[in-house]
């Protein structure tokens, strides 16, 4: 008999070769941190801040310079490795971004002043806009200006900070952010455009980033 | 820096005056600052701050996605954008403006998010001159594609100002005609890009728009291929605007539900879900939840409702109900009537497309497309139901009847098989003739209206619960045929051949023979001595004879059968093949191995130059020729020969009965040449098979267990052995029939025989052959 009638063709019962990623450990915690496993989120953070700071390199070494920071851009990049898999639930969506935006913050504050003290030796005096000689500087020297400047406004107002922070290093939206400092998602966004508005204010001003870099890279 | 201690209090202030209008500010301030000069200026700074329009701190997307207003007047390459016209899981769609001062041109740009932008546009760049050639009038044509400046990828398409081609339906009360005439642009549409090799892997209402005027524009050509492997695997949990919109699931293939290679075919699959939608409101699947197993089991298992069964029923949508009554009347029609108008040559198309296996659907866009055009003008449709080999297959699955009913029915469809397969090849000659068409047809509706019968009268939904045996409810339907002369002598043909194969094949050769000679006489006189499916019959009837122990005329018969063949396919045929395979297998069997390896080598050649080297039936001539090979004692080429059964087997698919068989015939063989370390890994192996085949049990897997026990035995590993030997007797005695159940006893005395210790297996190779035990030979 050589028809062969094999319905079991129609749906195939491979084994599923489990598809090694480096996100898959992510996503496992993810999941288990979502499920309620505390414990899982201590191992998960870690793992999420280098995973950033792999995306954050390769962005700050190859993307076009010139380009306006888009940090949201990095944690975009972030976001489909970790539920590319399978379904990641997690109800603690905002407060694990929230956490990312402030590891992205400092992954790219460090990186940003690492790559200046490399470009100007470990020497380097005070710096200023009009010394950066290429637009990678000048988009390095904005970071360290936004973070200080970040670190100035948390002085005064810490929640406009935070605010700034899980918006423009993570994406979150004003919901989110409410729900995280548990505020209401228009005092979110009130008190975004306003330390938006104050941010500018300063950084137009006289940016001096490298005040108090002398112990980094 | 002095902290700004005034902070506080200013964004108060500042909070106040931005909510008002520009007009009214200057008198707030004057009002709240009084003579305080330096806050008011500082202030006026503030304002001015917030008002400057640019991307400083503009956070690129939102990960749920919200406050699409940021964006608008964003410049994205060449592009402003003007407002959102769509979000989903993969970004946002958007209508822009071209900005670069040459000349004005709307577009949509689609600002996607949650992709690695450096491959997409890696593959943007590879694929953009096959995409910049899809012109046509019916699709929108992707203009650029490019990096924004926060890094998100994006692309530009043909701006199309139009409505999802199923709301457009709705909207205008289109009939059953009118949704088929437009549906064929979208088909037409389709194989355009398909014959440019561009498969859309997407199809879906949103991406199929029609204009005011009409005309259909389909969307996101291409587009899928260059955003595969990064989309975010849908995502259950997670907020509807996450994930790539659920539906889109609806209109997934199998095959893309799997993550296996996509086609022109998986589009085909697409458009069949788009017309079940456009032609029944109704959805195709429905999902119990977006779990990966249950969109799988619902898109790759669930054969859907046919267009005319699904309209008698209320549908249920996002909790909603819509009697069948209101969607007739969008269709300008009533249930019943819409019921008529779908039920036959619309059903069958439209099924046709949905097929689970991809080979079996239209094998274009174009050939879905003449369908309905035949349709339109009357002319008979050539889509018949699904075959019933298909159905049956899935019916066995669902009612675990036990693996001796499967058998009984897979032989049971091999009849129907090769009758399909034999229509086809007379089709091809008489294609025009709508009467023999029409003939066909009869014939194959007959066979298959008998045959459901036969499948829901052991259903046992149908009968109190009760399970009718296979044999009860066989011996009804065999009843039927005998008291059903209305029946075309075609039909009844057909249906004698397969009674008496189901008849033979249990050994009941007696009850067989007069159903199968019954075959061979009513073909001989309806189509004559030279027509190929008298051939078939004979070739049934030789099958029958040779387990009866007539090898002589079973030989007789076959060649008979051979003769008709060559003269009626000179070039070669499949059935042909079939039939030299098996005469190999008779001789082989008859003890004449010279004689079986020429029309062995000859089906191998003939399957080979039809099929290709990786197809199943090149597998089971191969594995003839082995054990004819090994007959002859070249074990060399044998093992050979097997190995590439194997080979093609595990392509195929990881669990199959005949990749098991086909370990086991190695194993066999590797014994026999005194390898048996070599033989244990493939004895597991098939055991492991069958054990997931199975996992009721089955003489397969007594079997298994059997070789394996004698296997572990002859290595001297009695422990191991003593257990094989005693789950292969426990089994036995709790399947029907008991079958193997005395091999396996006189194999399991074996134990009781004073234990020998292990030979020395000289160079780790070349062990104790095998205790005298009985071994269980496939055939």
């Amino acid at each position: 008999m050589a028809a062969s009638c094999d319905p079991d063709r129609l749906r195939p019962m491979e084994d599923e070769r489990g598809e090694e990623d480096e996100s898959g450990e992510i996503t496992r915690l993810l999941q288990a941190w979502s499920e309620g496993d505390g414990a899982a989120r201590e191992q998960l953070m870690p793992l999420v801040y280098d995973e950033l700071r792999r995306i954050a390199k390769r962005y700050m070494d190859h993307e076009r310079p010139g380009h306006t920071l888009q940090p949201t851009a990095l944690v975009n990049t972030l976001y489909p490795r970790l539920v590319r898999r399978r379904s990641v639930s997690f109800r603690n969506r905002a407060h694990f971004f929230g956490a990312v935006a402030r590891m992205m913050r400092r992954i790219l504050k460090d990186y940003a002043r690492k790559r200046l003290a490399e470009k100007r030796g470990a020497g380097a005096g005070h710096l200023t806009l009009d010394e950066a000689r290429d637009a990678f500087e000048q988009r390095d020297l904005e970071l360290i200006a936004l973070d200080d400047s970040l670190r100035d406004l948390a002085r005064i107002d810490e929640r406009q900070s935070r605010v700034v922070e899980m918006r423009f290093f993570a994406g979150l939206t004003y919901e989110e952010i409410g729900e995280v400092l548990g505020i209401a998602a228009e005092t979110a966004k009130r008190d975004f455009r306003l330390a938006k508005a104050w941010l500018r204010e300063q950084l137009s001003a006289v940016p001096d980033p490298t005040e108090d870099d002398d112990d980094t890279g | 820096m002095t902290p700004d201690e005034r902070w506080p209090e200013i964004a108060e202030i500042l909070s106040k005056a931005l909510d008002l209008s520009e007009d009214e500010r200057p008198r707030f301030l004057a009002e709240v600052c009084a003579d305080d000069e330096a806050l008011r200026r500082r202030l006026e700074r503030l304002i001015a701050a917030d008002a400057h329009t640019d991307d400083f701190l503009r956070p690129v997307f939102s990960l749920h996605g919200d406050d699409p207003e940021d964006e608008a007047g964003r410049r994205i390459g060449p592009y402003r954008l003007v407002r959102p016209l769509g979000r989903g899981g993969m970004g946002t769609v958007w209508l822009a403006e071209r900005d670069d001062g040459h000349f004005e041109q709307r577009v949509a740009v689609k600002l996607l998010q949650g992709f690695d932008t450096e491959e997409v546009l890696r593959r943007f760049r590879a694929e953009r001159r096959i995409l910049a050639r899809l012109t046509h009038p019916n699709v929108a044509q992707l203009f650029d594609g490019g990096t924004a400046a926060d890094g998100r990828p994006y692309f530009a398409m043909e701006y199309v100002e139009g409505e999802p081609i199923d709301q457009y339906c709705d909207a205008r009360g289109l009939t059953t005609r009118e949704r088929v005439r437009l549906f064929r642009s979208v088909c037409a549409a389709v194989e355009f890009a398909h014959r440019n090799l561009v498969v859309h892997r997407d199809l879906k209402p949103a991406n199929v728009l029609v204009t005011g005027d009409g005309v259909v524009k389909l969307l996101d050509f291409g587009i899928a291929k260059l955003l595969r492997r990064d989309a975010p695997a849908p995502d259950p949990s997670a907020t509807a605007t996450l994930q790539p919109a659920p539906m889109t699931l609806q209109y997934a293939s199998p095959e893309q539900v799997r993550g296996e290679p996509v086609t022109t075919a998986s589009d085909v699959y697409s458009l069949g879900v788009l017309l079940y939608e456009i032609l029944t409101g109704h959805r195709v699947h429905r999902f119990d939840t977006l779990t990966p197993g249950d969109v799988e089991r619902a898109v790759c298992d669930t054969v859907p409702p046919r267009p005319s069964t699904v309209v008698g029923r209320p549908r249920e949508l996002r909790g909603a109900t819509q009697a069948p009554e209101s969607l007739s009347r969008l269709r300008g029609a009533d249930p019943r009537r819409l019921r008529r108008q779908l039920s036959g040559d619309l059903d069958n198309v439209v099924m046709k497309a949905l097929r689970k296996d991809p080979e079996r659907r239209f094998a274009s866009a174009e050939q879905l497309s003449e369908e309905l055009g035949r349709y339109l003008e009357d002319r008979p449709v050539r889509s018949r139901p699904d075959t019933l080999a298909y159905r049956a297959g899935k019916f066995v699955r669902r009612h675990a009847w036990g693996v001796s009913a499967a058998a009984v029915l897979a032989v049971l469809l091999t009849g129907v098989t090769a009758l399909t397969v034999t229509s086809q090849a007379r089709k091809a000659r008489l294609e025009r003739m709508d009467a023999e068409i029409a003939r066909e047809r009869q014939l194959a509706d007959g066979v298959t209206s008998f045959l459901v019968e036969f499948l829901k009268s052991a259903d046992p939904s149908r009968t109190e619960g009760r399970t009718l045996t296979i044999r009860e409810a066989f011996d009804a339907a065999v009843e039927r045929l005998g008291s059903a002369p209305e029946l075309a002598p075609e039909v009844r043909a057909t249906l004698a051949d397969a009674v008496g194969g189901v008849y033979r094949d249990r050994g009941l050769f007696a009850e067989a023979r007069p159903f199968l000679e019954e075959a061979l006489a009513l073909r001989r006189a309806s189509f004559g001595d030279e027509h190929p499916l008298v051939a078939e019959s004979l070739h049934n009837l030789a099958n029958l004879e040779l387990r009866a122990g007539e090898s002589e005329r079973a030989e007789d018969r076959m060649r008979e059968a051979i003769a008709i063949q060559r003269r009626a396919f000179p070039g070669g045929h499949r059935d042909l093949a079939r039939g030299l395979n098996n005469l190999a297998g008779l001789l082989r069997r008859a003890g004449r191995p010279a004689e079986a390896e020429v029309p062995a080598r000859e089906a191998l050649a003939m399957r080979l130059s039809l099929f290709g080297p990786d197809h199943p039936e090149v597998a089971y001539a191969l594995n003839t020729l082995a054990t004819i090979r090994k007959d002859q004692g070249d074990v060399d080429e044998a093992e050979k020969l097997y190995r590439r059964v194997i080979e093609i087997r595990r392509k195929k698919a990881a669990v199959t009965p005949e990749l098991a068989n086909a370990l086991n015939n190695l194993a066999d063989l590797l014994v026999e040449a005194g390898r048996p370390r070599e033989a244990l890994p493939l004895h597991q192996e098939a055991l492991r098979l069958r054990r997931r085949l199975y996992p009721d049990g089955h003489a397969q897997v007594v079997a298994s267990l059997n070789h394996l026990a004698l296997l572990r035995l002859s290595i001297g590993d009695r422990e191991e052995a003593r257990e094989l030997f005693a789950e292969a007797e426990a089994l036995a005695e709790r399947l029907p029939g008991r079958p193997l159940l005395d091999v396996v006893r006189k194999n399991q005395a074996l134990l009781a025989r004073e234990p020998s210790p292990p030979a020395p297996l000289p160079g780790g190779e070349g062990g104790p052959s095998l205790p005298g035990g009985l071994r269980v030979t496939k055939p």
